[in-house]
């Protein structure tokens, strides 16, 4: 599985929710394995808040360096710039990883399953048939026909104007009498 | 830092970093560093932010934890007879550490420990 974001369909909507939780994971396993016993609501609160912020500033200092070099992509070289910006280097992070290898070694954390893209519906399938020459096919599809042909509106009733009229008043009375009955008992306090 | 990290250096490094595996799920940090408009298509690239993201982490709490112990030491030396011997990190020792690497916390008056 490659960590490349654009030839999966990822929806983002509960990523944040997400990543709140495996970053205040991780910060857990981190102080227990450092020898905490607990640690408290707010300090986790802020360790999270540190390593995302952390993980987005090393971001934006490789992503300038690459920017600056007149790429979009960022390399390995610029994380490796941009670390050592922010108070790290290369060896350090080496000696680190010999001395938690063990302890890192598997992820405990499962990672949310990326669904393959499903195609979009596309523009004239709606109408099932061939596209006409002047419509490129990669159009979003138009919203279905009736929001926008007339249709005539279609009658209830044979055409009886007196009956309509009388169906259209006895529902006025009934609205009528349904919010007079809410207001009274408004009115009346309640447990009457 | 200078940045005469040789090729040889370089490689060794990355060679290191295949048999690593990050705490952190991969979509976590690449969710973060997209924040910031950071794309690649190198996976080692998102592992080693991964991976110093840890380090800072680890060196955090290594540094709370000499302060919650150094004062636990001293309300020992105090008291004599209670023994509390759970650390818990607190806020307190948090900042101590924090302000090491130039971050500052600051609580709102009124609040809780």
């Amino acid at each position: 599985r490659k960590g490349v974001l654009r030839e999966l369909e990822v929806s983002f909507e509960g990523m944040e929710e997400f990543a709140g939780d495996a970053c205040r994971t991780v910060v857990a396993q981190i102080c227990e394995a450092v020898g905490f016993h607990s640690l408290t609501q707010s300090s986790s609160d802020t360790l999270s808040d540190v390593l995302a912020k952390y993980i987005t500033e090393v971001g934006y200092h490789s992503h300038s360096s690459a920017e600056l070099s007149g790429r979009t992509e960022d390399s390995f070289l610029d994380v490796k710039l941009a670390v050592s910006d922010l108070g790290s280097s290369l060896p350090e992070l080496q000696r680190f990883m010999s001395r938690n290898e063990l302890r890192y070694a598997k992820a405990d954390i499962q990672i949310p399953v990326l669904q393959a893209a499903r195609p979009r519906a596309r523009f004239g399938q709606e109408a099932g048939g061939g596209l006409p020459a002047h419509i490129p096919s990669f159009l979003p599809p138009f919203p279905s026909q009736h929001t926008y042909k007339s249709t005539p509106p279609g009658r209830a009733s044979g055409g009886d104007a007196k009956a309509s009229k009388k169906r259209k008043n006895k529902h006025n009375r009934m609205i009528e009498g349904s919010l007079l009955a809410l207001n009274e008992a408004e009115r009346r306090p309640a447990g009457e | 830092m200078a940045q005469d990290d040789s090729p040889e250096q370089v490689e060794q490094f990355l060679q290191q970093l295949d048999k690593f595996h990050p705490t952190l799920p991969e979509s976590v940090t690449e969710y973060h560093l997209r924040k910031s408009g950071f794309h690649t298509t190198d996976p080692r690239a998102v592992k080693t932010v991964s991976l110093a993201a840890q380090k800072l982490l680890a060196d955090l709490a290594h540094d709370a934890l000499q302060y919650a112990k150094m004062r636990t030491a001293q309300a020992k030396k105090g008291s004599g007879g209670k023994q509390d011997n759970r650390l818990i990190l607190t806020t307190q020792d948090l900042t101590w550490a924090l302000k090491n690497y130039g971050v500052s916390v600051h609580k709102p008056e009124g609040l809780g420990p």
